[in-house]
């Protein structure tokens, strides 16, 4: 997009240090958008990406933009609504909220620790019920409304084999942006998500020989290819555009026809 | 939203008023060379006009020859096709009936356009595509193709066939670099639906905001907003989006609107 659709507004991505999260910190950023960049020191850490966040944030402000980082575990109720209020506290107010933070850890149904199951459940749908009920409380507030958008996944409509605790999560994520699509939609307050398919980022990197399952898929995949972490942010970037304002409570698939393909 | 479609052409079915003239405006404002296609020709030609990159041609989608006609022309005079969108449509005003009443000639003639017409246009649309080995079709489907509504039997049947029909196309084309997706508005502001619901003497109106009780955006979308959905998928930030329907309804399809 040309045109710094989204200036003066502010944006909070959660998850916005790596993959999918980064690309849409940037892509917002060029559009105009200030960011609250929020990233989780653990999760960097251990993929030895700790400073992946203030990269991020430099990448914005070399370019011109605003935008600082926010480390938190958004499955902490505290820290989810603190990430949000940083963005009031930062910027002034919150117009866009990016539910993007997720976990993936893969294991076979039937050696899964409910405790693996829980963490899953904390992060990817508890986290994006507390910051969007943060969000939506300041957007209501505002009184000029506002966008949500989650990045759910093609694995809302189909399952995983080692995937028992994820898929859930993504559908029910979508579940849920249904239902606050109807309750703030009178607020002018719009609420989607995004269903990326295969897409390169460290969440399917850390399987051993990504590169040859990317190949194998890329056979299933319409488009012939996995998608790049840019793919999902131009769409999302849309989605928080003012052309987008009448899209509510939609399912945006982004993957190449993969699901189509998969039926 | 601004994007990039400069040396791209764009042929939009459907464009001479309500929401093809918008999608046609706001491709050829994004840079693209946009044609018209419809059949008045004349309203096209009055609408072509006030884009810079806006050119009119004459077509009836239910006639092959037409279709045919209209893109090799297209190729002739413009060099390629890289974005149909297949907009052209109609329903009923006069038979609001249930199935049992249904006029056969009605049932027909709807599908001929908003079914078959489809296939005709995107059929010779893909011939170009295919030998490009890249474009994107486009098709207007309808909310009413995944939630059913009474009293317009051919037009849901019709939306949804094109919505599953979306589908297979994307999973046949994909291979040759040609992105297949649909957009399915909710209820759109046009002269059509004025005379229906929104407007003074609007055969419904007295039950229209029944329906807006449905939508939680509380009104219906203009033909704009269904053109920046659209622009969306005929620019470069969609190149991943292939197979896919975007509702672009307000939430009218997301759930039920309750005070409990």
């Amino acid at each position: 997009m040309l045109d710094g659709t989204l200036a003066d507004k502010v944006a909070v991505v959660t998850g916005g240090s790596r993959g999918i999260g980064r690309a849409t910190s940037l892509a917002l950023a060029r559009q105009g958008a200030a960011l609250v960049v929020n990233y989780h020191d653990q999760a960097d850490a251990e993929l030895d990406q700790s400073t992946a966040a203030s990269e991020v944030v430099a990448a914005i402000v070399e370019s011109g933009g605003k935008a600082v980082a926010h480390q938190a575990d958004i499955s902490d109720e505290q820290a989810a609504r603190g990430l949000i209020d940083r963005a009031v506290d930062e910027f002034g107010r919150i117009d866009i909220l990016v539910n993007n933070a997720g976990i993936c850890p893969s294991q076979d149904f039937l050696e899964m620790p409910v405790s693996l199951f829980d963490r899953v459940h904390a992060v990817n749908l508890r986290g994006a019920f507390i910051s969007s009920q943060q969000a939506a409380r300041h957007m209501v507030r505002q009184g000029h409304g506002g966008r949500i958008i989650t990045v759910s996944s093609i694995s809302a409509l189909v399952g995983g084999s080692y995937q028992a605790a994820y898929c859930p999560t993504k559908s029910g994520l979508h579940s849920m942006m249904q239902s606050l699509a109807i309750l703030l939609g009178p607020h002018g307050i719009t609420c989607n998500s995004v269903g990326p398919g295969e897409v390169d980022t460290d969440m399917n990197r850390i399987l051993p020989d990504y590169d040859e399952i990317a190949a194998q898929l890329a056979n299933r995949i319409p488009v012939g290819r996995v998608a790049q972490p840019e793919d999902i942010a131009d769409p999302i970037v849309f989605l928080a555009s003012d052309g987008a304002r009448y899209v509510n409570g939609a399912f945006l698939l982004i993957d190449g026809g993969m699901f189509v393909n998969l039926q | 939203m601004k994007v990039e479609l400069q040396g791209q052409v764009a042929l939009v079915t459907g464009a001479a008023q309500g929401i093809g003239k918008s999608i046609a405006d706001r491709l050829a404002a994004n840079g693209a060379r946009v044609i018209y296609a419809d059949v008045q020709y004349e309203v096209a030609a009055e609408s072509a006009a006030s884009q810079s990159l806006g050119v009119a041609m004459a077509m009836d989608v239910t006639r092959d020859d037409q279709v045919q006609e209209v893109m090799d022309r297209t190729v002739q005079e413009y060099g390629r096709l890289d974005i149909l969108v297949n907009n052209a449509g109609v329903n009923t005003l006069e038979h609001r009936v249930t199935i049992d009443e249904f006029p056969r000639e009605e049932w027909d003639r709807l599908l001929a356009v908003d079914l078959t017409g489809l296939y005709v246009a995107s059929k010779a649309a893909a011939q170009i595509m295919r030998s490009q080995q890249s474009g994107k079709i486009i098709n207007i489907a309808s909310v009413v193709g995944i939630v059913p509504l009474r009293l317009q039997s051919p037009f849901v049947a019709a939306k949804a066939g094109v919505i599953n029909l979306t589908r297979s196309m994307a999973i046949e084309l994909g291979p040759y670099g040609i992105l297949v997706n649909a957009i399915a508005p909710g209820s759109t502001l046009t002269d059509g639906t004025k005379e229906l619901f929104y407007g003074e003497g609007g055969k419904f109106r007295d039950s229209v905001q029944e329906l807006l009780n449905h939508i939680p955006l509380g009104r219906p979308a203009t033909t704009d907003e269904i053109a920046h959905a659209t622009l969306f998928l005929a620019a470069p930030e969609s190149s991943y989006i292939n197979g896919h329907v975007l509702t672009v309804d307000g939430g009218w399809s997301a759930g039920y609107m309750r005070e409990f």
